[in-house]
């Protein structure tokens, strides 16, 4: 999986925990989780296993590959959200900067 | 007639064969907004155009039809028009004061001898007006529905009638003057904005008012919720979180009934909350 983020309003964050404007007019208040999964994104793609790098970095390995499975439930609520965009097929997925 | 809301100047014209009584009404119900006769020169140099509104009373439905298209509010009977006034009024102002103010959907009420101005927000149902009716007994009124704060911290008084519900389940609220409400009138005072609180009301809560500092970014959502026009602004997430951190952050009170709010208030404006 690889994701990027899709365009906001604004973004404001305090404690590791961001809050963002959407586009379409809601404030979200996102989990300390989903929020460095948000900041690890950016414009271009990035793939979910440098995401989950960054979140393990971060918040510790759960272990026995949950790093990667979280990471990737986490991306998935942000796209329910509307504030990232996933491309889940294997392609690009280790070449994420494309 | 005119009047003054957030500043922005109106200039009312009254039609239809009950225009007077209609015009008798707005002039009781908003006499704090009223401008003086004379003002006509200072007109000419405030920074918003006047707004010139026609509004028509009258009971013949034909004759309100030729009249609709050149009247900005009309109908058949008193209280619709009185209802319908004061969101238009209020929508108009807001939107013309969009670029210098940040609005919002709050009561404001200050200290009469310092201009200290605590605003407490929340959405429609959250007790505003109620507040302004109960707390400006003693305290200034300066809103029970928009608060406008400029850059400065300076909170622009818009003292409009208080909309109250004559009896429960009634379909259109009265316009009330606060002055017959005997609420505190503001007066050439500047009045500052101190502190900015979320209305949480909770009409099981139980003993005092509850005051707590939430983390901005917890506050965000519902400030933004509570505020006009924050699209247009460059970064608004930013813009109210430093506006928040110049009052000491964002504060939100549970309560159940308007009175707990008096203690709460005053220690707001005292320094001591």
């Amino acid at each position: 999986m690889r994701a990027r983020r899709l365009g906001v309003v604004d973004e404001y964050v305090e404690d590791g925990r961001a809050a963002v404007y959407t586009t379409q007019g809601m404030v979200l208040l996102l989990s300390e989780l989903a929020s460095s999964a948000w900041g690890a994104l950016g414009e271009s793609w990035v793939s979910s296993t440098e995401v989950a790098e960054a979140l393990i970095a971060e918040f510790g390995d759960p272990g026995e590959g949950d790093g990667l499975r979280l990471t990737e439930d986490a991306l998935r609520s942000l796209a329910e959200m509307a504030l990232v965009e996933l491309d889940e097929s294997e392609v690009g997925v280790t070449s994420p900067r494309a | 007639m005119r009047l003054e809301a957030l500043e922005v100047r109106f200039d009312i014209s009254f039609a239809g064969s009950r225009a007077h009584d209609l015009a008798e009404s707005v002039a009781a119900a908003w006499d704090w907004c009223l401008l003086d006769t004379g003002y006509d020169e200072a007109a000419e140099k405030t920074r918003w155009p006047v707004q010139r509104l026609t509004l028509a009373l009258d009971p013949e439905a034909d004759w309100l039809a030729t009249a609709s298209e050149s009247s900005t509010l009309f109908g058949q009977d008193l209280p619709t028009i009185m209802d319908r006034l004061s969101p238009m009024l209020t929508r108009i102002a807001v939107t013309e004061r969009r670029q210098d103010l940040v609005m919002f959907h709050a009561c404001a009420v200050a200290d009469a001898t310092t201009g200290d101005t605590v605003v407490l927000y929340g959405p429609s149902g959250t007790g505003k007006t109620t507040l302004a009716r109960t707390l400006c007994t003693d305290l200034v009124y300066l809103s029970d529905e928009t608060a406008g704060v400029a850059a400065d911290l300076r909170v622009v008084p818009y003292v409009k009638p208080l909309s109250i519900l004559a009896a429960p389940g009634d379909r259109l609220k009265e316009q009330v003057s606060p002055g017959r409400l005997g609420l505190v009138r503001p007066t050439d005072l500047t009045y500052r904005l101190r502190g900015l609180v979320q209305l949480r009301r909770d009409p099981d809560h139980r003993g005092d008012a509850e005051l707590e500092r939430l983390a901005t970014v917890d506050g965000l959502p519902e400030l933004v919720a509570q505020t006009s026009y924050t699209r247009q602004m460059e970064r608004p997430l930013h813009e109210l979180a430093e506006l928040a951190h110049r009052v000491g952050g964002v504060r939100r009170v549970t309560y159940a009934e308007a009175e707990q709010l008096r203690p709460v208030v005053r220690s707001i404006l005292d320094g001591d909350a």
